[in-house]
C-alpha cells in the first residue's frame, strides 16, 4: 500500500529515488535487474497486455460464442450499438458502479477512520475490541453477500424483523416489512451498498489505526497547551498527518469498488431488473451468458477509457496538490 | 513504521495524560469516556453482529432459520449443518481443496514474481524504470473483467478451462500489479546500509539478496502472500467464467451454484459452510496480523 503513496503524493521523487547501493559497477549488474525483472515482465504481458490488447481487437469484431465460425471485422459498429442502444444498459451501468464506489468507499472511510479513533484511545481490552472489528474484512466476499442476502430477506429477516418492531412512542416509521430485493430496486441498491460498506470498513481502521500511531504526540501536546478542543485537534493535527494515508487508502478502496462483483453478484444477479447491475456484471451477462464476446469486449474497452481519463485527471490534481503544498 | 499497534501507545487525539492517575489507579469515570464506550459499543455491535448472525444460524435446526419473528439464539442447537458438510454430500470437500490449491499456488506463483520486480524497482536505477513503474501503476487501474474476455477465449482455443493453470494464471493478473507495488514501497522503507556493508566486506550479490535482503523483507512478503491468498480465496468472477465442471468448482462459485441453486434457501447449511470458509483466513490473518500491518502500511505511514 506503501505502493501508490509515493506516486500519489509526488511523482516524480517517488520515480526516482535518490537512496542507491553500491551496485553500480560490476558487469553482471544490468543481467541481475533483468533476471530479476523477467518474471514479472512475462506475466505482465502475457496475461494482462497481451489479452488488454486483444480486448480490443474483439471489440472491432463480432465473435459471439454461440455461432463462432460466423466471426469478422465490424469495424466501429459495437461501439456506435452500445454507446445508443439502451438495451445494453450502458450509460446506467456506469452510472451505478460510480453511485455504488463512491457512497461504499466514503461511508466505509467514516466508520473505519471513527473506530481507528477510538481503537486508538486507551481502552480495556483493546486487543478483543480491535480484533471484533477488523473481522469483516477477512470474511470472503460470497459469505458476506449470503448473509446479508439472509438478514435482508424480506419475509423472515432480521433486519426488517428489527425495522418494523421500532416503535416511538406510537410513531413507527416502517410498519410494513420492505421488500429488499424486489419493487423498483432502490432498496435492492441500499442493501448491496450496505453490505459492501460492511466489509470494507475495517481495512480502514487497519489502515488509520497504524498511520494514526505516527502522529508525533509533541504535535499534539503542543495543540492542546494551546488550548485546542478535540474536534480542533482532529482537524487541524491528526488529519493533516494522515493526508497521505487517507488519500491512498480511499483511492484504492475506490479502484477495488468500480471492480467489485462478487457481492453483488451473489446477492442479486445485478436485479431487480438492471437496478444493481454495474459495469462488471453487465460485462459478464453480456459476454459469458449471452455469448456476445465482442459486445462484451466493447464494453470493457470503454469501460478502460473512462477509466483511464478518471486516473489521468487524478494523478493531474494529485501532483497539483503537490505543487502547492 | 512497524511500530506494534496492539501496544496500546500514546494518543492521538486525546488529551496528554500524566500518568498518575493511572498508576494511582482512580481515574475518574469521565462523561467523556462513558461517551466513549457508548460509541465504541454501538460500533462494535455493527461491526460484530452479522458474524455473530452467522454463527448463530449456523447451528439451527433448518426449521428455526425462517422463523419469524427471528430467534436470537437457538432454542435447540445443533451441529448438524457441520456434520452434512464435511459429509460432503454437495461438494464442499471438492470446492475447499480446489480453493486451498489454487490459492496456494496463486499466492507463490505472486512472491516468485512480484518479490524481485519490488526489490529491483526500489533499489536500482536503470533505463525504463521510471516507465515500467507508470505502467504497472495504471495495470492497477485495468478493469479486471477486460482482461478475463481475452483470457478466456485465450484458454478455450487452448482446451485449458477447467485446469488448475488457468485458474492459477489468471488470478495472478489481479494480484501482481499491486504486489508488485506494495513490495517496492516496502522496499523503499528499508535502509540499505546493510547491504552496502555486506558488499564491501565482499559478499557477492546474490549473497547480498539471499543472506542479507531476504530475512529483512520477509514481512513484506508475508503481507503480499497474504493479500494475493485473500484475493484468490475471494474471487468469484474468474473461478465462475474459467470452470464448468464441479469438480474443479472453487468456494466462490460453488457457494453462488450450489446453495442458491439446488439447495435453495437452506440457511444453516450455508452459514456452516460459511463458518469454515472464513476460518482460513481468519486464522492467517490472526498469526500474521503483525508483519501484515508492517507490510502493508510500510511506505503509506512513513510520513
Amino acid at each position: 500500500m506503501a505502493t501508490l503513496d509515493a506516486n500519489a503524493k509526488q511523482t516524480g521523487a517517488a520515480l526516482t529515488p535518490e537512496r542507491k547501493p553500491g551496485f553500480k559497477r560490476g558487469i553482471n549488474g544490468p543481467w541481475l535487474i533483468f533476471i530479476l525483472l523477467v518474471p514479472s515482465l512475462v506475466l505482465l504481458i502475457g496475461i494482462i497486455f497481451y489479452p488488454v490488447f486483444n480486448t480490443i481487437l474483439l471489440s472491432f469484431q463480432s465473435l459471439n460464442l454461440a455461432i463462432p465460425f460466423l466471426n469478422h471485422w465490424v469495424g466501429l459498429a459495437n461501439y456506435g450499438k452500445i454507446l445508443t442502444n439502451p438495451l445494453f444498459d450502458f450509460w446506467h451501468s456506469v452510472e451505478f458502479s460510480a453511485l455504488f464506489s463512491i457512497l461504499s468507499t466514503v461511508i466505509a472511510f467514516l466508520i473505519g477512520f471513527a473506530f481507528a479513533l477510538l481503537l486508538n484511545q486507551r481502552l480495556r481490552f483493546q486487543l478483543l475490541w480491535r480484533g471484533l472489528a477488523l473481522v469483516p474484512w477477512v470474511i470472503p466476499y460470497v459469505v458476506v453477500a449470503y448473509l446479508f442476502f439472509y438478514m435482508f430477506n424480506s419475509q423472515y429477516g432480521i433486519i426488517n424483523h428489527v425495522l418494523t418492531s421500532i416503535d416511538l412512542f406510537g410513531w413507527r416509521p416502517f410498519p410494513q416489512p420492505l421488500p429488499w430485493f424486489g419493487g423498483d430496486g432502490h432498496l435492492a441498491v441500499i442493501a448491496t451498498i450496505f453490505a459492501a460498506i460492511w466489509n470494507k470498513f475495517p481495512f480502514f481502521t487497519l489502515m488509520l489505526l497504524a498511520g494514526l500511531q505516527t502522529v508525533p504526540q509533541e504535535l499534539v501536546d503542543a495543540a492542546t497547551v494551546d488550548g485546542a478542543g478535540v474536534w480542533s485537534r482532529l482537524w487541524n493535527v491528526t488529519i493533516p498527518q494522515l493526508r497521505g494515508i487517507i488519500v491512498i487508502t480511499t483511492t484504492l478502496q475506490f479502484i477495488w469498488s468500480l471492480n467489485e462483483f462478487a457481492i453483488i453478484w451473489a446477492m442479486t444477479n445485478g436485479g431487480p431488473g438492471n437496478a444493481t447491475n454495474n459495469i462488471v456484471i453487465n460485462i459478464y451477462r453480456t459476454g459469458f451468458l449471452n455469448e456476445s464476446i465482442s459486445y462484451a469486449a466493447t464494453i470493457g474497452v470503454l469501460w478502460l477509457l473512462i477509466l483511464l481519463v478518471f486516473t489521468y485527471f487524478y494523478i493531474r490534481v494529485m501532483e497539483g496538490n503537490t505543487a502547492t503544498r | 513504521m512497524s511500530k506494534d499497534i496492539s501496544q496500546p501507545l500514546d494518543l492521538a487525539i486525546s488529551a496528554p495524560d500524566t500518568g498518575e492517575a493511572r498508576r494511582n489507579g482512580k481515574r475518574p469515570i469521565s462523561i467523556k469516556r462513558v461517551v466513549l464506550y457508548l460509541i465504541l459499543a454501538v460500533l462494535l455491535i455493527y461491526a460484530f453482529f452479522p458474524t455473530f448472525w452467522m454463527l448463530s444460524t449456523s447451528i439451527k435446526p433448518q426449521l428455526e432459520a425462517f422463523q419469524d419473528p427471528p430467534t436470537w439464539w437457538p432454542h435447540n442447537p445443533t451441529l448438524h449443518s457441520y456434520q452434512i458438510l464435511f459429509a460432503d454430500q454437495q461438494g464442499f470437500l471438492t470446492y475447499f481443496k480446489n480453493s486451498l490449491i489454487v490459492g496456494i499456488f496463486t499466492t507463490l506463483l505472486t512472491l516468485l514474481a512480484a518479490t524481485p520486480a519490488g526489490y529491483v524497482l526500489s533499489r536500482f536505477r536503470f533505463r525504463g524504470a521510471r516507465a515500467l513503474l507508470l505502467v504497472i501503476l495504471a495495470t492497477q487501474m485495468f478493469p479486471y473483467v477486460t482482461i478475463l474476455i481475452s483470457l478466456y477465449t485465450l484458454f478455450r482455443q487452448l482446451g485449458m478451462l477447467n485446469t488448475y493453470p488457468a485458474l492459477v494464471l489468471s488470478f495472478t493478473t489481479f494480484s501482481l500489479p499491486f504486489s508488485i507495488w506494495m513490495m517496492k514501497g516496502f522496499c523503499d522503507t528499508m535502509p540499505t546500509d546493510l547491504e552496502d556493508a555486506a558488499r564491501v566486506d565482499g559478499l557477492g550479490r546474490l549473497g547480498v539478496l539471499w543472506k542479507i535482503v531476504m530475512p529483512i523483507i520477509i514481512p513484506g512478503v508475508i503481507a503480499v502472500g497474504f493479500f494475493a491468498f485473500l484475493n484468490s480465496w475471494n474471487e468469484l468472477l474468474y473461478a465462475l467464467t474459467l470452470t464448468s465442471s464441479p469438480d474443479m468448482r472453487l468456494i466462490p462459485p460453488g457457494f453462488v451454484l450450489t446453495y442458491i441453486g439446488e439447495f435453495q434457501d437452506r440457511w444453516p447449511d450455508l452459514m456452516a459452510a460459511s463458518t469454515v470458509v472464513s476460518l482460513p483466513i481468519v486464522v492467517l490473518f490472526t498469526i500474521f496480523q503483525k508483519q501484515l500491518v508492517s507490510g502493508l502500511t510500510a511506505g503509506a505511514v512513513k510520513g
